[in-house]
C-alpha cells in the first residue's frame, strides 16, 4: 500500500521533471524561433546600400539607412552625453552619502520607481515638456526635434545608471574608503580617485547595458524626434532613427520598405548582440581577477 | 631622515602648516567636498524632479479630461473622437420625422478608457497565463538541472540577451510570422474544431445593430487581434519573468532543499518546497512581468488590431492603453482629445508604477537579504 | 537603512571577535616571568578590578611612572565614546610617548581598535559615535570645534588589518597622500617613493615594477605597501590596527622587523590581540579591559613585573 503511493508520487515527480525540461525547451525554441526568424530574413534582405544610402523616395527602390544609423548614434550620443553624468552623479550620491537617509532613500526610491515608467508615457512627456514649450517660444507649428528624444532617452537612462552606479559602488570594499581618508584624503579625492576608479569597469559595463537599452527603444522618440527621411546632423530638426524608420517602413504598405524593416532589425539586434556578448566577457574577466586577488 | 626632508617637506605641502610638529588644525573650506557634494546632491535632486515633473505635466495636461468626465473616464466605453450627427429617435425607437425631415441630432465627442483598460488587462492576463506557468517550470529547470548538465551558463546567457532585444524586433516578428500564421492556420483551425461547441459562438461571432435590427455576422479571423496579442505579450515577458524566478529559486538555501530530500521528499516535492520558500518572489516576478506587459508598446501596436472596443472574443482587433497612445497621439488635436489621452497615460503610468514597486519589494526583498 | 547599517560593537574590528590568538597559545616565551606566589583569594575575588569593570565602574588605571617620564605626544585625557546608546570607551587617560612604540592589548571588544580609530577620527564616519574627552596631538586637540579632520588624517597615518592597497599601480599607492596633497612635480614624488618603500623594505621587491597593480602583491608585500603608503608624508604617529592579523607567520615576522626598523623615525602606536607580538615590538603596552585602561607601562614591567594580577594573569594566557 504505502509502496503503491510512493510509486505514484515517484512518477508524478518523473512526470513533473519531464514538464519542466518540456518548459525549458519551449522557452528556447519559442525565443530561437523569433530570433531565427528575424536574422534569416533580415540576412536575405541586408545589403552594402542599406548602410551608405538614404531613403530615395522611390517605394520600389526605397534605398538604405544610413540616416538613420546616423540619426541613432547621434540620439545616443546626445542622450549618453545628458544621462551619463547625471545618471553617475546620482549613483555616487546614493552610495556615498547614503547617510543622509532622509534625503537618500527616498530618492533610491524613485530612482526605482522611474525605471518601471512605460518609454510611451516618457514620450508623452518629452512632447508635453520639450515639444510644446519649445513650438511656442519660436512660434513652430509642432517643433518636433532631436533634442527632444534625446531628452527623453536621458529620461529613461538616468536611474537605471544610477542605480547600477550605487551597486556598483557599494561592491567597493569599505577598506578602500577608510584608507584613504585615513590618509588625510578629502571626500571628494576618496570618491574620484579611490572608489570610482576602482569600480570604473563594472559602471562602464553598467553605461553600456543602459545605453544599449535606450538604442532599441521607439515608443519614447515617436512624439519626440518623429522620425525624419533627410540625412541630417542638425538636432533641433525632427531627427530620423533606426527604430523609428524601421517602425515606419514596417507598419507601411510597400514590400521593398518591409524588406528595409527586416534588415534594420538585424542591424539592430547584431549592435545589441555584440554589447551584451562584450559586456558578459568584461564583466566575467572583471569578476575573475576581483575574485583571484581578494 | 633628514638627507631629502626638504624634497618631503616640498611634497606634502600642509595649507596650515606651520613648520614644526605643532601645527593648528583649523578647519579650512573643501572646494572638492563642497563641489562633490553639490553635484552629487544635485543630480539626486534632478531624479526626483523628474518624478515630479512626470506626474505634474500628466496631470495639469489631463486635468480638462479629468474634470469633465471624473472617474467616470474608467468605466466609459465610449471613444467618440469627433462629433456625431445622428437622426434623433423617439421614446419607441422611431426616427422623429418633422415637416417630413429627420431630426438630427449632435452628439458630442466622449472619450472613455474602459475598452483599452479591458484590452491591457486582458491581453496581460492572457499573456501571464502562458508565460508564468512556462516561466517557472524553467527556472526550476535552470536552477535544479541546467547546472549538472553544465548547460546553464549559455541557457542564462541565451534568456537575458533574448531579454534585451526591443520590443520593436518581436512586434516585426509578430506582424510578420505569427499574425499570418494565426489567420492562415491556427484561427481556422481553432474555429473548426470549436465553432458548433455549444456556449462557445462568442469567439466567433458579434451581433451588430445594423438599421434597427441585430445581425450575427463573423468575426474576420484576420490574425492581428487580442490573441496575436497576447501570444506576442506572452513571449516578450518570458525571458525576464524566467531571469528573475530563476534568481529567486537561486537564492533559496540549499538546507531548504536538503532538509527536504533527507526526509524523503522526490525531486518534485522539493521542488515545490522551493516554490513555496520563493513564494513572494516569485511574486514579485510575476508582478513584473505584468508591468512590463501592460506598458509594452510598439509590439502590441503592431499586432493588437487597434480597435478601440470591447469583445469577448480572441480573434477580435482590440487596443490596450498602450497602442491607444502610440496610435492616436501623434494625431490628437489640442483639447478633449488630448487631454482624455493623457488621462490614459496617468492611469497607465499610475497602473505600472504600482506594479513595478509591488514587484520590486517582493524580489529585492528576498533575492538580496542585505538590502541597501 | 543606511542608518541602521552600523552595528555599534561589531564595527569597529570586524571579525576580531571570533579570534582567539590572544588565547593560551600565544603565550609569550621570553619576556613573560613565571606565574607568581602573590596572594590569591577564591575565584570572586582574585581579579578585583576586572570585577568592579563588569559592575559598570571604571577603576583608576594602574599607569607606571616610567610612561609619565617620556615626552608625550598623543595624550588622551578622560576620553569617552558612545556607539549610539553603548559605550565602548570610559574616561580613558593616556600620555603616549613620542618616538617610542606603544602597544595596545586586550581581549577582543575592549576597545583598543575604537580607541586607535578614534585619534584620527575614523569613527567619525561611523553612524551615532558620540564622544567626550579630549585627545590632543602634540598639543593640539584633536576633537576641538573647528577641527580640519582631513588636516589632521594627514599629519596621521593608519595601516589596516586586512591589507587595502588601492586598485592602481604600486607608485600611484605610495605617492597617493602626496598626490592629494597636491604634488605634481614628478621628481619630488619619484624620490618619495623610493624612500617610503625603502623605509618599508620593499624596494628591492618592487623597484622594478612600480607601474604594476598593486593587487598583484602577495598578502605581505601589500601590507608594507600600506605602511610605505602611510609613512609617505611622515606622520607625526603612525596608527597599526592589527596590521598582521590576516599575515602568514613568516609576513608577520617581516612586518614586526618593520615596525622595529621605522620605530627609531616615527611614534607608533599599535593595537594587536597578539601579545608576543607587543611584548617583541613595543617600548610601552597597555592594557585595555571592556572599554577601560587597566595597566600602561614599560613593556618589559608589565609582562615581567605586572602591578595587577589581572594585567599578571592576561599576560600569561591564564585569564582573558
Amino acid at each position: 500500500m504505502a509502496s503503491a503511493r510512493f510509486e505514484t508520487r515517484r512518477l508524478t515527480s518523473d512526470a513533473m521533471f519531464g514538464v519542466c525540461a518540456a518548459c525549458a525547451a519551449v522557452i528556447v525554441t519559442l525565443l530561437l524561433l523569433v530570433s531565427g526568424y528575424l536574422v534569416f530574413i533580415g540576412a536575405g534582405a541586408i545589403n552594402l546600400s542599406f548602410f551608405t544610402d538614404v531613403p530615395t523616395g522611390d517605394v520600389a527602390q526605397p534605398g538604405g539607412m544610413r540616416h538613420a544609423i546616423e540619426g541613432t548614434l547621434i540620439l545616443l550620443a546626445l542622450a549618453a552625453a545628458i544621462g551619463v553624468p547625471l545618471g553617475v552623479a546620482s549613483g555616487v550620491y546614493l552610495s556615498e552619502y547614503s547617510h543622509e537617509w532622509l534625503f537618500a532613500s527616498p530618492m533610491r526610491f524613485i530612482a526605482d520607481v522611474l525605471t518601471g515608467v512605460p518609454s510611451i508615457v516618457v514620450g508623452i512627456l518629452g512632447y508635453e515638456l520639450v515639444v510644446v514649450p519649445v513650438s511656442r517660444w519660436t512660434s513652430n507649428s509642432v517643433s518636433f526635434s532631436g533634442y527632444a528624444g534625446a531628452a527623453a532617452l536621458a529620461f529613461i537612462m538616468i536611474p537605471i545608471v544610477a542605480r547600477t552606479t550605487e551597486e556598483m559602488l557599494r561592491l567597493v570594499p569599505k577598506t578602500y574608503r577608510e584608507g584613504s581618508l585615513a590618509l588625510g584624503a578629502s571626500k571628494a579625492q576618496t570618491v574620484l580617485r579611490v572608489v570610482l576608479p576602482s569600480a570604473f569597469g563594472s559602471i562602464s559595463t553598467g553605461i553600456m547595458l543602459a545605453i544599449a537599452r535606450v538604442a532599441g527603444e521607439t515608443a519614447p522618440l515617436l512624439f519626440t524626434a518623429l522620425g525624419s527621411r533627410l540625412l541630417t546632423r542638425d538636432p533641433s530638426e525632427p531627427f530620423p532613427s533606426l527604430t523609428l524608420q524601421i517602425y515606419t517602413y514596417a507598419t507601411g504598405p510597400y514590400p521593398e520598405q518591409k524588406n528595409l524593416a527586416w534588415a534594420g532589425i538585424l542591424v539592430l539586434l547584431a549592435i545589441l548582440f555584440v554589447v551584451n556578448l562584450l559586456i558578459r566577457v568584461v564583466a566575467s574577466r572583471h569578476a575573475a581577477t576581483r575574485m583571484g586577488k581578494s | 631622515m633628514t638627507t631629502d626632508a626638504s624634497a618631503i617637506s616640498a611634497a606634502a605641502p600642509s595649507p596650515n602648516a606651520s613648520g614644526g610638529p605643532a601645527r593648528s588644525l583649523r578647519r579650512s573650506f573643501r572646494f572638492g567636498d563642497a563641489m562633490l557634494g553639490l553635484v552629487c546632491r544635485g543630480s539626486a535632486a534632478i531624479i526626483a524632479l523628474m518624478l515630479g515633473a512626470l506626474v505634474l505635466v500628466l496631470l495639469t495636461s489631463a486635468m480638462p479630461a479629468i474634470k469633465q468626465f471624473g472617474l467616470g473616464f474608467l468605466v466609459s466605453s465610449e471613444w467618440r473622437v469627433n462629433e456625431l450627427e445622428r437622426p434623433l429617435k423617439d421614446a419607441a425607437g422611431q426616427v422623429v420625422m418633422e415637416d417630413g425631415e429627420i431630426v438630427m441630432e449632435t452628439i458630442k465627442p466622449a472619450f472613455g478608457a474602459l475598452p483599452v483598460i479591458y484590452g491591457t488587462a486582458m491581453s496581460s492576463l492572457i499573456a501571464l497565463a502562458i508565460a508564468v506557468p512556462l516561466s517557472f517550470g524553467a527556472a526550476l529547470f535552470l536552477v535544479r538541472v541546467a547546472p549538472t548538465l553544465r548547460i546553464a551558463g549559455p541557457l542564462s546567457f541565451l534568456i537575458e540577451f533574448l531579454a534585451a532585444i526591443p520590443s520593436l524586433a518581436y512586434g516585426i516578428w509578430g506582424l510578420f510570422v505569427l499574425a499570418p500564421f494565426l489567420q492562415s492556420h491556427v484561427g481556422p483551425a481553432i474555429k473548426a474544431t470549436l465553432e458548433n461547441v455549444p456556449g462557445l459562438r462568442w469567439m466567433f461571432y458579434e451581433s451588430v445593430t445594423i438599421a434597427g435590427t441585430v445581425v450575427e455576422r463573423p468575426i474576420p479571423i484576420t490574425g492581428r487581434d487580442m490573441l496575436c496579442g497576447s501570444l506576442v505579450l506572452a513571449i516578450m515577458i518570458l525571458p525576464i519573468v524566467t531571469s528573475v524566478s530563476r534568481d529567486v529559486l537561486k537564492a533559496v538555501p540549499r538546507t531548504q532543499i536538503e532538509g527536504t530530500l533527507a526526509l524523503g521528499a522526490t525531486w518534485w516535492q522539493s521542488c515545490v518546497a522551493m516554490l513555496r520558500y520563493g513564494r513572494s518572489g516569485l511574486f514579485g516576478a510575476v508582478m513584473l512581468g505584468l508591468a512590463r506587459a501592460a506598458g509594452e508598446t510598439m509590439a502590441i501596436t503592431m499586432v493588437i488590431g487597434n480597435n478601440n472596443q470591447i469583445n469577448p472574443s480572441p480573434f477580435a482587433p482590440a487596443q490596450t492603453m498602450a497602442s491607444l497612445l502610440a496610435n492616436e497621439f501623434a494625431e490628437a488635436s489640442e483639447g478633449l482629445h488630448q487631454a482624455s489621452l493623457l488621462y490614459v497615460a496617468l492611469v497607465l503610468l499610475v497602473m505600472s508604477l504600482l506594479f513595478n514597486v509591488i514587484a520590486r519589494r517582493l524580489v529585492v526583498g528576498k533575492a538580496s537579504p542585505a538590502g541597501h | 537603512m543606511p542608518a541602521s547599517m552600523t552595528h555599534p560593537h561589531s564595527h569597529p574590528q570586524p571579525g576580531s571577535d571570533s579570534r582567539s590568538d590572544a588565547r593560551p597559545e600565544a603565550r609569550p616565551e621570553v619576556a613573560v616571568r613565571a606565574p607568581s606566589a602573590l596572594p590569591r583569594g577564591g575565584p570572586a575575588s582574585a581579579y578585583p578590578i576586572i570585577d568592579a569593570i563588569k559592575r559598570g565602574e571604571t577603576p583608576t588605571p594602574r599607569i607606571h611612572d616610567s610612561v609619565r617620564a617620556e615626552p608625550v605626544i598623543l595624550a588622551v585625557n578622560n576620553f569617552q565614546l558612545w556607539y549610539g546608546q553603548s559605550k565602548a570607551l570610559h574616561g580613558i587617560t593616556m600620555p603616549v610617548a613620542k618616538g617610542k612604540v606603544t602597544a595596545l592589548i586586550g581581549p577582543s571588544g575592549c576597545g583598543k581598535s575604537t580607541l586607535l580609530r578614534s585619534v584620527n577620527r575614523l569613527n567619525d564616519l561611523i553612524e551615532g559615535v558620540r564622544v567626550e574627552g579630549s585627545i590632543d596631538l602634540n598639543g593640539n586637540s584633536v576633537y576641538a570645534r573647528g577641527v580640519d579632520v582631513i588636516d589632521l588624517r594627514k599629519r596621521l597615518g593608519m595601516v589596516f588589518q586586512k591589507p587595502n592597497p588601492f586598485p592602481m599601480s604600486i607608485f600611484e599607492n605610495v605617492v597617493y597622500a602626496l598626490r592629494i596633497s597636491g604634488e605634481r612635480n614628478k621628481k619630488a614624488l619619484a624620490d618619495a617613493c623610493e624612500k617610503a618603500l625603502r623605509q618599508a623594505a620593499l624596494w628591492d621587491e618592487v623597484k622594478d615594477r612600480l607601474k604594476a597593480s598593486a593587487m598583484g602583491l602577495s598578502g605581505g608585500q601589500q601590507q608594507r605597501l600600506c605602511i610605505a603608503r602611510a609613512i609617505v608624508s611622515e606622520p607625526e604617529v603612525l596608527l597599526l590596527d592589527e596590521p598582521c592579523s590576516a599575515l602568514d607567520p613568516i609576513a608577520t615576522l617581516r612586518i614586526e622587523e618593520l615596525i622595529h626598523e621605522i620605530s627609531s623615525r616615527y611614534t607608533v602606536l599599535i593595537v594587536t590581540h597578539n601579545m608576543q607580538q607587543a611584548a617583541r615590538v613595543s617600548d610601552y603596552t597597555a592594557f585595555m579591559y571592556l572599554g577601560r585602561l587597566v595597566e600602561y607601562g614599560r613593556t618589559a614591567d608589565l609582562f615581567q613585573v605586572p602591578q595587577l594580577r589581572e594585567t599578571e594573569d592576561y599576560v600569561t594566557g591564564r585569564f582573558g
